[in-house]
């Protein structure tokens, strides 16, 4: 089986390539931020060097970061967004996208294409009427500006009918003939088939709701209710150069614990249990 | 039987499953259509309070002089007309409009089989498959804002990684026949780590008895992939294109944050242009109407690839 | 069906949390209300949007300037709300449109004019003028200038700030006063790649902001004095074209567009604000640096920017708005907002504080804003600036083209988009 070694080294040597093609911006980041604000000019290389050339490790951009960030209650709010998005949307979105997919009525596809229309038009004049519709529901300058409009996303609703429609029928008539319901046969045969996405899904939806300062910064006035990515954003995008250090900390600080959060959730996406259930 | 306006035939069930019947049978259609509308209800309220509100005020919005501080001024179709004919007041738009297609036909096809490749060489239920998950996520989650650090040192044209890599001084980012590929080998760069993951969730999706039945049949490797899985991953790759090229021709976010449209206008895209009316000239109006121009045009592209693409997994 | 009970639980942690959020939000309605029935009368409430400061101490400044306030007035008190540069413009538009428009904000200094004219800011003439008002003698009369109009005040000056020239002395000792010497000892220091002239900036909507700063030194003005006409084909622009085209024939684009380049000893000039002097002094122990006037041809001149401090006619309490303005721009505030902003003070006697007028650097930008020109006041002017002047600096400076013709193509359609 020469020839199958061959071919899996290939494949390894494909997946270190890419591997270290699309880490190398973040080990950059992580490096930069243990330098001194002066070397992090100076010596613009990966590794924090001293003038003797020999390696280092400065904390001052974490000591600076931890001043700066009112971790814990910006960390709350944004938990609380992220997470309610998260949950509430998948069900949402995957159960329209099921009815898309899999139940028959009147002008099912027109509906599902119009529902696609103000997808194709661009945030940036979207903006005020959202606002001017959170401001009209009273929920202004509240967590629920973040929450509510972001309980449904015809993208996602896309994605799911997509892999609705990819699936074998058979599984979901055997369960109609034995008369559960449609929402049964959503629950329990549907959305297990499409676990795998539904993990992936969820996990850009809790990122994206993580990550987003733009629109929050719009509908949050009261630095109470800020999020993270919120309270951060100038330091993020400072052009203050005192503070790149600081700036490479929170960065490494923001992610590291996604990184470390997420990593049981790759193992979700493996086999789906479907196959299993049709031996 | 009469089974009128369904919409598509592969839906209706097949023979076998006509056999047996629950005894609610002859409400099955009414019940089916009923449950349908009620799954879609949140996305339909949704829809109407906070998308259709939005068309709404910006159509009528895209007809008049607004700056969203005095009322606007009903100006008629003129900010449509000045669009496509004033070359003094909208010098760009033309030269925008060819940026943006240049940036769809760059930055699609990376986007879309560069991660597809990239997800098939990890479905080949290699050890360490965690391991490389777990890698390509880390692009996925550090925020695009912040990278603009980063890319900044690998992209210098004197002491940047990429030409020390390629023994070059490029100003990637300054120099108007290089900007634009740049940007998109960033874009793309990020969209490697996401797209991977949807790819592979789909992949595993896939029922392994196919393969098993495929391979009875004499389909391995390269048929396997090409008679097998492709046609199963039509409905993710039909999503992938036309989500990604809805989004592809709104693109600002990475010429906003590294290149301002510079230099030379090269990286100049429609949405960016866009944007700089909102921000930079006060002219909601014309913004607006740049952005019902922007959505006929994707509208188009959209429907060809509803009409001609092969959505379904057949 | 472990999976359904999984999920099922999600879903009831999602209505548990939104709960939590909805406590949030009431809660956070009524703690002012609570803080009110302490007191006999609920104090007046103003609220200000500032810029979020980019670092921790200026962070804190900021937030004690508002406290010191709150803590020694019982009758007003300032709500600040601290907002992202990136989404300022919109989120404010989108506030006034709202109706939720705060009571006092920053405003950049060009914004103001047109704002005022279109009604969108209150006219303070009266508070300013009234017994509880200002000395107008107390602010630097070129930055309370600026909040003018009509005869009519609109705010008040918060930070001013200009661009000066960068040498590095290891490279220029003596630092040019003069075109010429600009471009002898630009000449001069030029190695192949190895060492530029100037950094520029050169084309590009920015490259068109600074601009003004080398067409001033020549008597080139973008508009005429009444702001009806552009004038930026005048001979002294033209002059002034082809002036910096010969500078930039010392320099390699490649060294002059690497990260630092100043900072790294790779180029003899650049044109930049304060905020490159801290950067350098931290950043850069190496770099033997000076700041100096921007080499004149005819006169001395830079370009003048900066935020006022302005209220909207939407404002419930104009008297208690004003005290809240007039406090903010005191010498001792005048000052922190300085230092917040990076600018400079726009206060005569903040302005006479040491911190700017014994450093040597600090002291030559205060200088330099002496010969400081207002930007054009041309509704259409970030527009011009932009697509018609900036779309064409590349072709002139770089390539060198004859810039008699083209400019003139191009106030051609300036006058057009100003509806002339």
């Amino acid at each position: 089986m020469g020839n199958t070694r061959v071919q899996k080294a290939l494949i390894y040597a494909g997946l270190v390539l890419f591997s270290a093609i699309l880490i190398t911006p973040m080990i950059w980041v992580v490096l930069n931020s243990f330098k001194t604000p002066s070397d992090y000019f100076t010596k613009p290389g990966f590794f924090p060097i001293d003038d003797n050339g020999k390696l280092y490790f400065s904390f001052a951009g974490y000591q600076g970061a931890v001043a700066y960030v009112k971790f814990g209650l910006w960390m709350r709010n944004t938990l609380i967004v992220a997470i309610t998005n998260t949950v509430a949307s998948a069900f949402f979105n995957t159960l329209a996208a099921y009815s898309f997919a899999r139940l028959r009525f009147k002008h099912k596809d027109l509906i599902f294409k119009i529902l696609l229309v103000p997808m194709m038009i661009p945030g940036a004049v979207t903006l005020v009427p959202t606002f001017l519709v959170v401001k009209t529901m009273g929920i202004y300058d509240t967590l629920w500006a973040l929450i509510i409009p972001s309980l449904v996303w015809i993208g996602t609703i896309f994605l799911f009918r997509q892999q609705f429609l990819s699936l074998p029928k058979s599984l979901e008539e055997a369960a109609r003939i034995d008369g559960a319901s449609w929402f049964q046969v959503y629950w329990s045969v549907g959305l297990p088939a499409v676990r795998p996405m539904l993990v992936t899904s969820m996990v850009f939806g809790f990122l994206g709701a993580y990550n987003d300062f733009f629109y929050p910064s719009i509908v949050l006035v009261n630095p109470e209710n800020y999020t993270l990515a919120l309270g951060l954003a100038s330091l993020l995008k400072s052009q203050d150069t005192r503070n790149f250090h600081i700036r490479l900390a929170v960065l490494v600080m923001m992610s590291l614990p996604l990184i470390l959060v997420f990593l049981p959730f790759q193992k979700q996406i493996q086999k789906g249990f479907i196959a299993g259930e049709l031996k | 039987m009469a089974q009128p306006n369904l919409s598509a035939p592969a839906e209706r069930p097949s023979p076998g499953a006509a056999q047996v019947r629950p005894p609610w049978y002859k409400n099955h259609l009414w019940w089916e259509s009923a449950t349908g509308y009620l799954f879609i209800t949140p996305a339909i309220v949704y829809f109407l309070v906070f998308q259709l509100t939005g068309v709404l005020w910006g159509f009528y919005l895209s007809f008049t002089k607004y700056n969203l501080r005095t009322p606007p001024v009903w100006v008629g179709l003129t900010n449509y007309i000045e669009l496509f004919t004033d070359q003094v007041k909208y010098p760009t738009f033309y030269h925008s409009l060819w940026i943006s297609l240049k940036w769809v036909l760059m930055e699609r096809p990376g986007a879309i089989f560069l991660p597809l490749f990239v997800a098939l060489l990890l479905n080949h239920e290699i050890k360490g498959e965690g391991l490389f998950k777990t890698l390509f996520f880390i692009p996925v989650i550090t925020p695009g804002i912040a990278m603009a650090a980063a890319w900044k040192a690998i992209l210098d044209p004197e002491v940047g990684l990429l030409n020390m890599i390629l023994g070059t001084s490029i100003s990637w980012l300054k120099d108007a026949t290089y900007a634009l590929p740049t940007l998109v080998g960033m874009e793309v760069w990020g969209a490697i780590g996401g797209g991977m993951w949807i790819w592979l969730s789909a992949l595993k999706a896939i029922p392994g008895e196919v393969y098993e039945a495929g391979a009875i049949d004499g389909a391995t490797g390269w048929r396997s992939f090409w008679h097998i899985t492709l046609p199963l991953l039509r409905p993710t790759l039909f999503y992938m294109s036309v989500t990604g090229a809805i989004g592809s021709f709104q693109v600002f976010m990475p010429m906003y944050l590294m290149t301002g449209g510079e230099p030379k206008n090269s990286t100049l895209t429609f949405g960016l242009l866009l944007y700089n009316h909102v921000k930079r000239y006060d002219a909601m109006g014309a913004a607006l109407a740049m952005a019902f121009i922007l959505l006929v045009i994707v509208l188009v592209a959209t429907l060809l690839q509803f009409k001609f693409f092969p959505q379904k997994a057949d | 069906m472990k999976r359904s009970r999984t999920l099922t639980l999600a879903i009831a942690l999602t209505l548990i949390m939104s709960l939590v959020a909805g406590c949030t939000g009431t809660k956070k309605e009524e703690a002012p209300a609570s803080a009110g029935t302490a007191e006999k009368k609920d104090p007046v409430s103003v609220e200000f949007w500032a810029y979020q400061p980019d670092n921790p101490e200026n962070q804190k400044l900021l937030e004690s300037i508002v406290d010191e306030f709150n803590k020694s007035r019982t009758d007003i008190q300032i709500k600040l709300a601290a907002i992202p540069r990136d989404s300022w413009d919109e989120k404010l538009n989108a506030a006034i449109a709202g109706s939720v428009a705060p009571d006092i904000s920053y405003l950049d200094q060009p914004k103001v004019a047109q704002w005022a004219q279109e009604g969108t800011l209150l006219d303070i003439t009266p508070y300013a003028d009234g017994k509880d008002g200002i000395n107008r003698a107390e602010y630097i009369e070129g930055a309370l200038m600026t909040n003018e109009l009509g005869g009519k005040l609109y705010g008040l000056p918060l930070n001013m700030t200009t661009v000066a020239l960068f040498y590095n002395k290891d490279l220029v000792p003596n630092p040019p006063k003069t075109w010429d010497e600009w471009l002898e000892i630009s000449k001069a220091v030029y190695k192949k790649d190895q060492v530029s002239a100037f950094e520029g900036p050169w084309g590009g909507g920015w490259g068109a902001w600074l601009f003004p700063a080398f067409g001033g030194t020549n008597e080139c003005y973008m508009a005429n004095e009444a702001n009806t006409e552009v004038t930026f084909n005048s001979p002294q622009c033209v002059e002034t074209f082809q002036f910096l085209h010969q500078i930039f024939q010392n320099n390699d684009w490649d060294v002059i567009t690497s990260n630092e380049a100043f900072g790294n000893g790779k180029v003899a000039f650049k044109v930049s604000g304060a905020w490159d002097v801290v950067h350098y002094q931290n950043n850069f122990p190496n770099l033997k640096f000076g700041v100096t006037l921007i080499p004149k041809n005819k006169r001395y001149a830079s370009n003048i920017g900066g935020e006022n401090l302005v209220a909207y006619k939407t404002t419930k309490n104009p008297e208690a708005v004003f005290q809240v303005m007039k406090y903010l721009t005191n010498d001792e505030n005048s000052l922190k907002f300085a230092t917040i902003t990076g600018n400079f003070p726009i206060r005569v006697k903040s302005a006479q504080d040491p911190k700017y007028t014994n450093d040597p650097y600090l002291s030559v930008f205060m200088e330099q804003m002496k010969y400081a020109l207002p930007r054009p006041r041309i509704t259409e002017w970030i527009k011009i600036n932009d697509e018609i002047l900036g779309a064409v600096l590349d072709d002139l400076q770089q390539k060198g083209l004859d810039p008699k013709p083209i400019l003139d193509e191009q106030v051609k359609k300036a006058h057009q988009l100003m509806g002339k």
